[in-house]
């Protein structure tokens, strides 16, 4: 047997529910625009005209897109800083979060060597001096080296740690003679998926959207990542109108970006949209859970 | 207690570190001032450089050089056929530091770091802060004692132009830097009214000649629907508001002082600040009583280049009555193009019909400057001056001769046609830097090379206003770093009201009202001090030789 929705209730659902569509349309309109854009005529689209259907329906973008062997040289790399990035800020993250977890010889000491850079840093020019002293310039190095380690996630895996796995738990492993690297890897890891999910796609994205590193570090444009490459293509729209140009092309070129400028959105957005759904059910979870003060 | 403890601790080897770091970079900055005496002083026949004819060096020599890159070139610098050719004669290696994005980040960290190349190369390399900040601190090297030896060609050019020599002589008497110089008789022509022959015609009116008539016709255009699809969706005059190519500077020619983007123009050896005289709120007062009756496109001070151009080239039929414009094909696309006729000055209420002509050239200041780290400066002013040459020019801006160039048996060049799948921006960027090389193409070279579409379209032009046109800008010239921080902050003032007035006038009205309570906060705002600036630096140039 069912009771019976109240009135209220039911009025109550049905806003909710509208207010809740309401706000996913805001948020999924400008997506929707960025895709119908994308194979539109671009200059429908300038003249405001794209913003229920494609006008003009074209993949000219999308060809121009694949055609161009910048972008994906710069996807592999943005790839390959990615995977090597994440991975090397995951273990690093949690090994470091764990250990400080623990009652471990001069905790607090490490803490406050790794709290005090969250507030004072060197500046830009030391960092760079810094990196091209230690060989690290113009290679795929100072890409993940310098970000390695992020303070704030390093405190939200501590807090997790200390907050999830008790130490008794580690006391009875011990009694039953296991190690502590044993105790990390078959214990503590295999309890910390939501942790390790967060880390992944915070890392995951923040190397995937950097590009300053490697405006600043880079030389070699074999080794720029897709962030750079797709700001050296839309930059053409700013190129000057002047004489030195004035050579027939200016529109032309104008024209060719226009068409190309949402289809790599799409195409640069792609792996984070990706990844993302697969994550974000551990995202509340670990993000919560860590950010709760131990 | 303890924490107490470690803070001190801490903030004092953080203290402790800074102080070291920069003791270690000013001793860097006094090494690197030194290496420019060492050069100075060393012999000419020491220098392993051969002083006339190629190879430049007997033993290859190695420079690094940083420079910007066109967005179009996808090649980098070491694989482009001119660069190989080029290496090839002179027997100098240059290693290549070459970036689109971020070229400006880069710069001001090699010079902070104390990491120079050895050569900035390139149109637009250093801007001109750049020049007056690093060349008198002793990171670029003066050039004017060694260009008469090492680059006699360079030299030729500055003795038959003194006018540029003029350009990149800095207040302290030195010349930093080689400036980068595309001549062509047609860049004397700055913004273009277009005016829709096609509207004229079937409307049975004359292109418009006065201001009166001019108004008219906008009326017209708005209220007869010349584009015939029954709605009153035509604009009748549109244009980019503080724009050098698609603005209104020209137009204020009219009411008998031409305006220009930077504001300042010079009348009889003195200074004006345009937004402060009469006739600037003459031209304001009409832009307003159209923009009152509808007949300038209410998104004229909201829209970008990307909502103009595509109004322009608008599906089905043409919104433009007048624009502004470089090429009228760049607004209104193919489709339009043959529409619009190049409108000729109007007659102001006292006759006048002005429109701006500028220096018939393109002109960066900031092509070539050396090091104080460079050890082989005359080496490079040799390579430079090489460059400089006519055929290496060309072929260093449009492309190499048999690729992209064609030299003809009279002596002139053509071009070759565009492969399939290019456009002619992309192709000559295919094998030559292009855009951001440094050269100086003068009128002599400029002549002989075959004319585009684009270049002939412009000299249609430029015979409609050639004969209003007067040149009425201040010179193109290097302020001290005193000077320069001085104006940025009074013209930061100064332009920002007027480009906050201007609009409101146009939209609102009211301009004699408030004109000269305008007046009045523009001295508030230093006016008077800016243009004592600008007089006396104007003052010095001209008595320069």
């Amino acid at each position: 047997m069912t009771i019976k929705a109240h009135a209220k209730d039911r009025w109550f659902d049905f806003l909710n529910y509208s207010f809740l569509t309401l706000l996913m349309l805001i948020v999924l309109y400008p997506l929707y625009v960025i895709v119908i854009s994308s194979v539109s005529d671009p200059n429908s689209v300038n003249a405001g005209q794209v913003w229920l259907l494609p006008k003009g329906f074209t993949l000219e973008g999308y060809e121009r897109i694949f055609q161009d062997e910048r972008i994906w040289r710069g996807y592999s790399n943005s790839l390959l800083y990615t995977s090597l990035g994440t991975a090397i800020n995951v273990v690093l993250t949690l090994t470091a979060g764990y250990a400080l977890s623990r009652n471990i010889v001069g905790r607090n000491w490490f803490m406050f060597l790794i709290v005090f850079t969250m507030f004072f840093g060197g500046g830009l020019i030391p960092s760079y001096l810094l990196i091209k002293e230690l060989g690290m310039y113009n290679t795929i190095w100072s890409q993940v080296i310098p970000t390695a380690v992020g303070a704030w996630n390093i405190i939200i895996t501590r807090t997790f740690f200390a907050q999830t796995i008790p130490n008794e738990l580690h006391e009875a492993a011990e009694m039953d003679g296991c190690s502590d690297a044993v105790f990390f890897w078959k214990i503590v890891l295999p309890l910390s998926t939501p942790i390790i999910a967060v880390m992944v796609l915070f890392s995951a994205v923040g190397h995937w959207n950097s590009y300053f590193q490697a405006l600043i570090y880079l030389r070699e444009e074999a080794l720029y990542p897709l962030q750079i490459v797709l700001r050296e293509i839309l930059i053409v729209n700013e190129t000057q109108e002047n004489a030195l140009t004035a050579a027939q092309s200016d529109s032309e070129m104008l024209r060719i970006v226009d068409v190309m400028k949402y289809g790599i959105i799409i195409v640069a957005c792609l792996p984070v949209l990706v990844l993302y759904p697969f994550l974000q059910r551990y995202f509340v979870k670990g993000v919560m859970i860590g950010s709760i003060k131990g | 207690m303890k924490t107490k403890q470690w803070t001190k601790i801490g903030l004092i080897t953080t203290l402790a570190f800074s102080l070291l770091l920069s003791a270690c970079s000013s001793d860097k900055n006094t090494n690197a001032g030194g290496a420019a005496d060492k050069n100075g002083a060393k012999g000419a026949d020491a220098l392993g450089v051969n002083m006339t004819g190629l190879p430049i060096a007997s033993d290859p020599i190695t420079l690094k050089f940083m420079t910007t890159k066109a967005a179009q070139q996808k090649k980098p610098h070491e694989e482009m056929k001119v660069v190989k050719d080029f290496e090839a004669t002179t027997n100098v290696h240059i290693e290549w530091d070459a970036a689109v994005e971020g070229y400006a980040e880069k710069k001001n960290l090699m010079f902070a770091g104390g990491e120079l190349p050895d050569v900035f190369f390139g149109a637009e390399s250093l801007t001109d802060d750049d020049l007056m900040k690093y060349g008198p601190q002793g990171m670029l090297i003066p050039l004017e004692d060694l260009i008469p030896t090492y680059a006699p060609h360079i030299q030729s050019i500055l003795e038959a132009n003194p006018e540029i020599k003029k350009m990149i002589t800095a207040p302290d008497g030195h010349i930093y830097s080689i400036p980068q110089i595309q001549e062509g008789p047609e860049q004397a022509l700055g913004d273009v009214m277009f005016i829709n022959k096609a509207w004229l015609d079937k409307l049975g009116l004359p292109v418009p000649s006065t201001l009166d008539e001019f108004e008219h016709t906008l009326k017209a255009f708005k209220e007869k629907d010349p584009n015939g699809n029954n709605k009153a969706d035509e604009i009748p005059f549109s244009f980019l508001y503080e724009n050098a190519l698609n603005g209104i500077s020209s137009f204020h020619g009219a009411f008998g002082l031409l305006d220009s983007p930077a504001h300042i123009s010079v009348k009889d050896d003195k200074v004006i600040f345009n937004p402060a005289q009469a006739e600037f709120k003459e031209a304001t007062a009409f832009l307003g009583k159209l923009f009152k009756q509808g007949l300038i496109d209410k998104e004229v001070f909201t829209h970008d280049r990307n909502v103009y151009f595509a109004k322009g080239k608008n599906e089905g039929v043409p919104l433009y009555g007048v624009f502004s414009g470089f090429r009228a094909v760049n607004v209104v696309g193919p489709g339009y193009m043959d529409q619009y006729v190049p409108l000729p000055p109007l007659k102001g209420a006292s006759g006048t019909q002005l429109w701006n002509g500028f220096n018939p050239h393109y002109f960066t200041r900031a092509g070539f400057a050396i090091t104080s780290v460079n050890e082989h400066p005359e080496a490079s002013l040799r390579w430079i001056d090489e460059l400089y040459k006519e055929k290496n020019a060309l072929q260093w801006t449009y492309g190499p001769i048999g690729t992209t160039l064609k030299e003809n048996p009279d002596g002139k060049y053509s071009f070759l046609p565009t492969p399939e799948g290019m456009n002619f921006d992309e192709f000559r960027h295919s094998e030559a830097p292009g855009n951001t090389t440094a050269t100086a193409i003068l009128m002599a070279t400029a002549d002989k090379l075959e004319s585009n579409e684009a270049k002939l379209e412009r000299m249609e032009y430029l015979k409609v206003y050639e004969p209003f046109m007067q040149n009425t800008t201040y010179p193109n010239m290097l302020f001290s770093a005193e000077d320069t921080e001085r104006m940025a902050i009074l013209k930061a003032d100064v332009m920002s009201y007027v480009l906050q007035m201007q609009p409101n006038w146009i939209m609102n009205g009211s301009v004699d009202k408030e004109w000269d309570g305008y007046i009045k906060k523009l001295d508030d705002m230093g006016m008077k001090e800016m243009l004592d600036i600008l007089q006396s630096n104007y003052d010095r140039y001209q008595s320069l030789k």
